[in-house]
């Protein structure tokens, strides 16, 4: 079966500093993808390469057979969750779900609001649908983000350090709403550094470093690695 | 001293007209202004042609670096020389709307540039276009940001309307001096009309913070 995300020979590199050298990667449909590596190893940039936020210097990527070269090329079958969650702030809790579903898939105002609030069920948010973001949690304002990238039924779900700006105790909360997600079949890349997290969610593991992809399997053959910056990187994380 | 305000009755008459004249340039010019300030400051927070950057800039530093007199001046005596003649209202509606526009436009362009960039993301990823975020993202956001400084140029620019007294118009700058020609009572008549425009300003200080607090109801 083709891949659905095809990366092929990605480079990136800002001003004149290369952070993504030739990356290859196939990602299948319905695989849970974590991707681990130490600070600036490119690890956003390649996700963000995955949807056209960022454009690549030279490569390809492909998904579906559809050529990414901006948000706009693949723009409702990506979802993206961001570490600063990225709500809209002047829009209700509720309305940052029906909004975008009535500006960018023209659903009219009542069943826009019937999707809305299924969602927000599901990430327990109902009794706070006429709240602003401002006025949430970190975790409540990230299960919300999770729900507005639901609402455009994406295929694939792309996570960059959804927990990283979270206290412990919130960021379990996320964790599980993303836990619960990953039994589904939708594809979904995870950016992290909790390694909790990426044991209990992925399906294959990529060690990134200095833009190259040096560790690519499953988390047992992670953790069983003999390379020695693996091992170093996961004494650090761990401490 | 002896303070006695009672001389000032048979002028009410003419100081509630000539607040009138005083608040129609005032609200006028800020209209004007407001909707130079929107166009130009939207152009100029993205990038443009220079074929429009360049008036635009022009336009902003020479409003902006030169006197409000010496502009009401120009445009009242002197563009006659090119067959423009406007009326004195006219001209000083003009002159104070281009002048508080060009500040207001800075204003303006700093807000939105000012939005976080994180909102475009997430808006484009979830398929907005560029005018969709734009209008529907950006712009109430940086409303928000831009109001409390806007409103400040609204009261200025009601203060400022005392200098189109040059220009013979029957506002109340001029009117208080008018009757502080007749009477010879400075004192009265300069606190008077200072409490006529400080009861305006102070409106609209109130008038701000109701919209800050009541009108909008999220916060960032
Ligand atoms: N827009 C940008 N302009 C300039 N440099 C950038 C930009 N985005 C990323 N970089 C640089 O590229 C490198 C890789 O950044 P990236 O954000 O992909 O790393 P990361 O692995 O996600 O790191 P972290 O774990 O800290 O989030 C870093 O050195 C960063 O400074
Ligand atoms: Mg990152």
């Amino acid at each position: 079966m083709d891949p659905l995300i095809r990366v092929e020979n990605i480079s990136k590199s800002f001003g004149g500093t290369p952070v993504l050298k030739e990356i290859r990667l196939d990602i299948r449909r319905g695989e849970k993808l974590a991707v681990i590596g130490p600070s600036g190893s490119g690890k956003s940039t390649l996700i963000r390469c995955l949807n056209g936020l960022e454009n690549v210097d030279s490569g390809t990527v492909t998904i579906d057979g559809i050529l990414v070269e901006s948000t706009r090329s693949v723009a409702g079958r990506v979802g993206m969750v961001f570490q600063q969650f990225n709500l809209f702030p002047h829009y209700s809790v509720l309305n940052n779900i029906v909004r975008p579903l009535m500006t960018v898939k023209k659903v009219g105002r009542d069943d826009a609001a019937a999707m809305a609030r299924s969602l927000l069920e599901k990430v327990r948010l109902a009794e706070q649908k006429d709240q602003y973001p401002g006025t949430l949690s970190g975790g409540q304002q990230q299960r919300l983000a999770i729900a507005r990238s639901l609402s455009m039924a994406p295929d694939i779900m792309l996570f960059d350090e959804p927990t990283s700006s979270l206290d412990p105790e919130l960021a379990f909360e996320v964790f599980e709403t993303i836990q619960h997600l990953a039994s589904s079949r939708m594809t979904m890349v995870l950016v992290s550094h909790q390694m909790n997290m990426v044991k209990g969610f992925a399906t294959r593991v990529l060690f990134l470093e200095k833009g190259i992809i040096s560790f690519d399997g499953s988390f047992d053959a992670l953790i069983g690695s003999s390379d020695d910056r693996i091992q170093r990187f996961l004494r650090k994380i761990y401490q | 001293m002896n303070l006695d305000f009672s001389f000032l009755v048979p002028y009410i008459p003419q100081l509630v007209s000539a607040s009138k004249v005083t608040l129609f340039i005032g609200v006028a010019s800020f209209v004007l202004a407001l909707a130079v300030s929107i166009v130009t400051g939207v152009l100029r927070s993205g990038s443009l042609p220079w074929s429009v950057s360049v008036p635009l800039g022009i336009y902003i530093e020479v409003f902006r670096g030169t006197p409000l007199l010496i502009q009401l001046f120009f445009i009242y005596y002197g563009l006659p020389t090119f067959g423009i003649v406007l009326a004195p209202v006219t001209a000083a509606v003009l002159g104070l709307s281009l002048n508080s526009g060009a500040y207001m436009s800075e204003v303006v362009r700093a807000s939105i540039l000012a939005v976080d960039r994180g909102q475009y993301e997430a808006a484009y990823c979830l398929g907005y276009g560029r005018v969709q975020v734009f209008v529907h993202i950006v712009l109430p956001q940086a409303f928000r940001i831009a109001l409390p400084t806007l409103m400040n140029y609204f009261s200025t620019m009601i203060k400022e309307t005392s200098l189109v007294s040059v220009l013979s118009i029957a506002e109340i700058t001029r009117i208080g001096n008018h009757i502080y020609a007749r009477t010879l009572s400075p004192f009265e008549i300069y606190i008077t009309i200072g409490a006529i425009y400080f009861a305006m300003t102070y409106t609209l200080a109130l008038v701000t913070r109701w919209i800050e607090k009541k009108g909008i109801k999220w916060t960032p």
